[in-house]
């Protein structure tokens, strides 16, 4: 016994599964896209629910959208569609994608060419990383470095990734990253303006908060990174 | 173009040509959601995926006894079911829900006492609450029978006197024919405190006098002179 409802309706239709594999089967066979009404091809593809990929990059929220990619994802023929969205974020989608999907800030970080960890180790303890819960922090097109926080169900870890390099984790308390985080800290407190508002380019905030800190350690490392680089060239 | 949900969770855009197909496949395999069995004339569908049979299963205690269906006034069939008091059952064909529920309107209709739905009071119309309407009188047996209706919207009650096939009066208990007859039975009702100051209407006994008892007093009086008459 199955259910169908026709016209977004909250009336279901109950039938027997023979009639229902009978009307699956009609339905997959003969989708069309809900803005165009055109069938599906394989140079019209089902990127979203019910939207083809034409009709899902002109009807984006974030202009220019720009198709990349499509891979396979499972053995039913599924695929994932990779955009990218006029500020540098990826945009991933499957014909089973319903609304307006947001950016993947974990495929993004890592389509950058930014390493991220799988786990993180603090003390005794191993947490691992998922690919969710994922922000960034610096402009991830023109820096070498970005700052990248990963939330979990326990807490909350930053971590400096370099490009096509390595990715530490960002500890407030010692090492080289400790004088980066002073460094910003020092920097932000001599600029902090007659409001008594902390700001850097765009950030801004009425304490030291991480929104206006980490683009600096951002910027920051990438300075320093890029500093004996550039003199070597 | 439209809209098909499946598994509960996938909806899919489908043309005008393919959704006709669809829904012709819905028509010929829709099943009961109890019994699991295509619905056929002897057991149509009456509720929302609900055959007949097991409708009368599900409201079993009720003890329902089929009568012919009617349409309503947008030709849609209505199912109706008589109850051992002579109250019409129906269903809602869209509810999902399994549970008859009684219409005073459906049971007046189907006995043949006239309804109303206003009332002129002190020359002013006055619209009546359809849903909380009661009807007092033996339906099977009388003739007559009283309707007591509420304003809509407000809590002003007001009484009919509905004779089968034919008018249905205002139960003015203050003046006229009506306050004639709602005096009579009310004097009669009285009259019939015992010696334990109790009130009697047929097996009904009661320490104090109710309205209710009146009104079926009422009706069965009214209904013995209606027959006289035809």
């Amino acid at each position: 016994m199955q259910t169908v409802y026709l016209h977004d309706t909250l009336n279901p239709i109950t039938i027997s599964d023979s009639a229902f594999a009978l009307i699956k089967e009609l339905t997959l066979q003969n989708k069309v896209c809900r803005w165009c009404e055109k069938p599906y091809k394989d140079d019209r593809p089902e990127v979203a629910a019910n939207s083809c990929l034409y009709c899902f990059v002109e009807r984006y929220e974030k202009k220019p959208l720009a198709f990349l990619e499509s891979e396979k994802i499972d053995q039913e023929e599924s695929r994932q569609f990779k955009f990218i969205d006029p500020e540098g974020y990826l945009v991933l989608t499957t014909a089973k994608s319903y609304g307006e999907p947001g950016p993947s800030i974990f495929e993004t970080i890592k389509g950058w060419g930014f390493p991220l960890p799988e786990t993180v180790t603090i003390g005794d303890t191993t947490i691992p990383l998922g690919n969710q819960g994922w922000a960034v922090y610096g402009d991830f097109r023109s820096n070498s470095v970005i700052v990248t926080l990963c939330t979990t169900e326990k807490s909350t870890f930053p971590f400096l990734s370099y490009r096509k390099g390595a990715c530490v984790y960002l500890d407030k308390r010692r090492g080289e990253t400790k004088k980066l985080y002073l460094a910003a800290r020092h920097h932000l407190r001599t600029s902090k303006d007659s409001e008594g508002r902390y700001r850097y380019k765009q950030y801004e905030s009425d304490f030291l908060s991480s929104s206006v800190l980490y683009p600096l350690i951002a910027d920051l490392a990438s300075a320093q990174y890029d500093k004996p680089q550039q003199e070597r060239t | 173009m439209h809209s098909i949900t499946l598994d509960e969770q996938d909806t899919f855009v489908v043309a005008d040509t393919v959704f006709e197909k669809v829904q012709k496949l819905l028509i010929q395999h829709r099943i009961c959601r109890v019994c699991e069995k295509s619905y056929t004339e002897e057991s149509p569908m009456i509720a929302a995926n609900l055959c007949l049979e097991c409708f009368l299963r599900e409201n079993s205690s009720v003890h329902l006894t089929v009568v012919p269906t009617v349409p309503d006034e947008n030709g849609v069939t209505v199912y109706r079911f008589l109850d051992p008091e002579g109250y019409i059952y129906t269903c809602s064909p869209a509810s999902e829900s399994s549970e008859a529920y009684e219409s005073i309107s459906l049971t007046l209709a189907y006995w043949g006492f006239p309804d109303v739905a206003s009332v002129e009071l002190e020359g002013k119309p006055v619209e009546l609450d359809p849903t909380d309407a009661t009807i007092y009188g033996d339906l099977k047996t009388n003739s007559v029978v009283v309707v007591s209706k509420r304003k809509k919207a407000g809590r002003l009650e007001v009484s009919f006197l509905s004779y089968k096939n034919g008018p249905c009066v205002y139960l003015d208990k203050a003046k006229g024919y009506t306050r004639k007859v709602w005096r009579e039975a009310e004097s009669q009702y009285l009259a019939t405190k015992d010696a334990r100051g109790r009130y009697h209407y047929k097996e009904r006994v009661s320490r104090q006098p109710f309205q209710s008892d009146i009104y079926c007093l009422l009706s069965d009086n009214e209904s013995a002179k209606y027959d006289q008459k035809t």
